[in-house]
């Protein structure tokens, strides 16, 4: 079997399988799509247009099993696909919506042997013809761009229910029927059926489903089934079903004469006519009201759970003599008409000596004439706890037949069971011993409040909480004023690595002050004697400052230079200038051994410095 | 100079938190002997002993959370759901004060369908996972760790960009204050009481003339608005307005 799982998703597996990879024309290829892991109701998928295939869904299976401890549920829905050409396909994935989730089967390979190819024109009409065809070859003027829902007496679609009120879960068909009077081919479905408040199955449809021509009005037209859907309604209401949008392409002009010859050549039955230009058209059938009525309260059974339809129900053990603590395997089979996915498991008393639990279900739907129906199992294990005899007692199974308007009650055999002794401890079987489900939930016997808390409410707690808050202040505090000088720091010195002038300029007087405050100790300390050593001290403070201030070398800086940038900035008669004329002139003098400095005019000369600085500091 | 400034600023914040420490009354006897009331089922002397502690500013969760158990066995549902709020504002993620709110509420007569947006909803339950202080924890953390790494940077790795790890932890230090922002914004805006009067009549206006609009059934949360006097407008979670005497209500 050729296919392959697409993962999607931690549980669901979509896969799509074919019987075989290679196939004459005309002969039947099984495609199935097996969903693993998925809940709930899924509709069967609707096949993309598989080009050079007639494709017909067949219906579907489903099965619910435990398989090493895991539970898994499989449907499968069944088609048929026929190659109506030879040679190497490959089968586009099949999209899936599971939960509002896309999933899509692997591309599947096909080989169609040509050997019994017929020329087209004398090919029969298929059988296959009420299927959508494949897609017109590209660059055919076929269809227009936007189909259009357009009233034209000469095409139109019924959607008629088998009956307009029902009971819950009694089926409902409805039927598309397409009466037309052009060359047509049916396209599929352009919008769904909206059909909230139904469980809804698609029909099998038979590949020779009739074809009829009928007259209405005077004329004649052809009517196909184009596609038939199974409505369980859920509940008691009155229903409102919107149809849905068909899709068919035609011919623009009717056919006028000899119609009904030209019908089963034409493109709608025999594939044909795919060169030929068409057009599509959208066709909306009316809405269709349905009434669901309540089920008969008089002589409605306590054990009534919903099924309706027309069932068998019967039972077997699979043993009768058991050991204690090991399972008898209970199978239930409802079979008949109705709406098998939904059917309930016929409900088992509480038995003291045995532990319950469910296994595997599995149901197959099948076609009866216009009904669905199919086979339900149900599959118990009994485990008996004590030794001894003891019997399963007969389960019911109660469903409403609406064709008889009546409840009716079927019921299982009993069966008796002899247990033997036996030392094994009970455990779950095999299979449900990792399943969560199987185990018993803690049940809550009553509701109340939560005690009250003891322990002492702590206020250090809390007040490490604040100690810890107020540390964190003045942490971000301290943060930001560090990165704040950081960057003004940084911005400082870049400043000054662009102009070294500056930052000369900007730190003489810091400079020349630490050197001042250097020379005041020294002060304290030197003798009269060292007056040589303080002046010449003095003297390169006092050059080392100007040398910084404006931006001059040290052996640039002569008497006569500095004399003239101090008169410009002063004036030439300043007192101050002529105060340090006069201090360099000492300086001189002392240099040359010509007499010594007085303390008092040492702090004189310290003051002088400080004065100059400062008045030049303030004028920069 | 600077580096002393910045060491008595420092000091200074620390010595304001030693008041705190230095506190010296002791509480314990009293919610020992409240705790005991409990036991015995004497739930007014419980109510009585817990309300004293919290006169005396012991207001931690664990006394709100007691009083609302004490009020409940008394059957004060009002009462009891006001002190679970109190407690939920300190302890917001404890589990018992949630689950006895919830069983509480579950007790009322009345709901009211909150009809705000989803993302208020969310927002509304983020805020409330996380006190103000423990978001301002977290946050001041985050900023002196940010403050921290951008100052290593700046005085030992000059010229260094920045990198993924700093940039990481400005956004998120940038969004935890804003969180902090939000949230002190959010409790200093919206304040809530809980109605403590079965059927307190909730009037068009704030006076006992104006038209009662509906009544309020005991236990009910509600957001306040406006004041006048002794009136407090309120807003119910279904956008419904009006004015509540404020003897109808406990302020949470």
């Amino acid at each position: 079997m050729a296919g392959a799982y697409v993962l999607r998703a931690e549980d669901v597996q979509v896969g799509g399988y074919l019987d075989k990879k290679q196939a004459q024309i005309d002969e039947e290829i099984a495609f199935t799509i097996r969903i693993v892991g998925a809940h709930g109701n899924l509709q069967a998928p609707r096949l993309p247009d598989f080009k050079g295939f007639d494709s017909f869904y067949t219906g579907r299976t489903s099965q619910f099993t435990f398989v090493n401890g895991k539970s898994t549920s499989t449907v499968e829905f069944s088609y048929v696909l026929v190659p109506k050409v030879a040679g190497r396909f490959t089968l586009e994935p099949v999209q899936v919506w599971i939960e509002g989730k896309s999933y899509g089967t692997q591309p599947l390979e096909v080989e169609v042997a040509g050997s019994q190819i017929q020329p087209s024109g004398a090919n029969p009409p298929p059988a296959s013809s009420f299927q959508p065809p494949a897609p017109a070859p590209s660059g055919q003027p076929a269809s227009s761009p936007a189909p259009q829902v357009i009233n034209d007496e000469n095409i139109f679609v019924k959607a008629l229910v088998d009956k307009q009120t029902a009971y819950p879960n009694e089926q409902i068909l409805l039927t598309y029927t397409l009466y037309t009077r052009y060359d047509t081919r049916y396209e599929g479905f352009e919008e769904e059926p909206s059909v909230s408040g139904f469980w809804i199955e698609d029909f099998p449809l038979d590949r020779d489903l009739g074809r009829d021509t009928v007259t209405i009005n005077g004329k004649r037209y052809v009517k196909a089934d184009v596609r038939k859907i199974a409505l369980f309604p859920t509940a008691p209401a009155d229903y409102t079903i919107q149809p849905g949008t068909l899709k068919v392409s035609i011919r623009e002009e009717p056919k006028t004469s000899n119609m009904f010859d030209e019908f089963f050549g034409d493109s709608f039955f025999s594939g044909a006519g795919f060169f030929a230009r068409r057009m599509d058209r959208l066709l909306k059938p009316p809405p269709i009201v349905i009434k669901v009525r309540p089920f008969p309260e008089a002589g409605k059974p306590a054990s009534f759970n919903g099924a309706v339809g027309q069932f068998r129900f019967s039972a077997s053990v699979d043993k009768t003599t058991v050991k204690q603590n090991e399972p008898v395997t209970l199978k239930l089979v409802i079979e008949g008409q109705g709406n098998i996915e939904t059917l309930p498991r016929p409900p088992v008393p509480e038995l003291t000596s045995f532990k319950i639990y469910d296994g595997d279900t599995a149901n197959q739907l099948l076609k009866t004439g216009d009904n669905l129906g199919g086979k339900k199992s149900f599959e118990i294990l009994f485990i008996p706890t004590e030794a001894g005899e003891f019997s399963i007692p007969p389960l019911e199974f109660t469903f409403f037949n609406p064709k008889q308007q009546a409840y009716q009650n079927l019921r299982s055999p009993e069966f008796r069971l002899k247990v033997t002794p036996s030392d094994e401890p009970f455990r779950l079987p095999a299979g449900l011993e990792e399943k969560e489900a199987y185990k018993k939930d803690i049940q809550l016997e009553s509701k109340g409040i939560q005690y009250i808390h003891e322990g002492m409410p702590s206020k250090g707690f809390s007040q490490m909480g604040d100690f810890l808050f107020v540390v964190l202040t003045g942490l971000n505090l301290l943060g930001f004023f560090v990165v704040a000088n950081g960057l003004l720091r940084n911005r400082r010195e870049a400043v000054f690595a662009r102009d070294y002038g500056l930052k000369r300029k900007k730190f003489a007087a810091p400079i020349a002050s630490r050197r001042l405050k250097e020379l005041k100790r020294s002060l304290k300390t030197k003798k009269e004697d060292d007056a040589g050593v303080f002046l010449e001290d003095a003297e390169k403070v006092l050059n080392e400052y100007f040398s910084n201030k404006f931006n001059v070398s040290s052996y640039s800086l002569t008497t006569e230079w500095l004399e003239g940038k101090l008169s410009e900035l002063w004036g030439a008669d300043d007192p101050l200038l002529k105060q340090l004329q006069e201090f360099y002139e000492r300086v001189r003098e002392i240099r040359f051994g010509r007499g010594g400095v007085p303390t008092q005019e040492r702090r004189h000369f310290l003051q002088l410095i400080e004065t100059v600085i400062r008045r030049l500091e303030k004028m920069s | 100079m600077k580096a002393k400034l910045l060491i008595f600023i420092f000091l200074s914040l620390l010595i304001q938190t030693i008041p705190l420490f230095a506190q010296a009354e002791n509480p314990a006897v009293i919610f020992q002997k409240a705790n005991t009331s409990y036991q015995n089922g004497d739930y007014t002397g419980a109510i009585s002993a817990y309300e004293s502690l919290i006169d005396k500013n012991w207001n931690r969760s664990n006394v709100y959370y007691n009083l609302g158990n004490a009020y409940f066995k008394e059957k004060k549902l009002g009462l009891a759901i006001l002190n679970y709020e109190r407690a939920k504002r300190q302890s917001p993620r404890d589990r018992d004060i949630a689950a006895n709110l919830a069983y509480v509420r579950g007790l009322l007569e009345y709901r009211i369908e909150d009809k705000r947006n989803w993302y208020l909803k969310a927002g509304g339950a983020a805020l409330a996972f996380f006190t103000i202080r423990e978001i301002g924890i977290i946050s001041l953390s985050l900023g002196f760790l940010f403050w921290m790494t951008w100052g290593i940077s700046l005085y030992f790795q000059k010229n260094k960009p920045w990198g993924s790890v700093r940039k990481t932890l400005l956004i998120v230090t940038v969004g935890s204050f804003s969180l902090w922002m939000i949230k002190s914004l959010h409790d200093a805006a919206f304040q809530e009481a809980v109605a403590l009067k079965s059927q307190a009549a909730v009037r068009y206006g704030p006076s006992h003339k104006d038209q009662v609009a509906f009544k309020l059934g005991e236990g009910i949360k509600v957001q306040l608005s406006n004041k006048a006097g002794e009136w407090r407008q309120v807003v119910l979670p279904n956008g419904e307005t009006g004015w509540m005497n404020q003897e109808d209500m406990g302020i949470i």
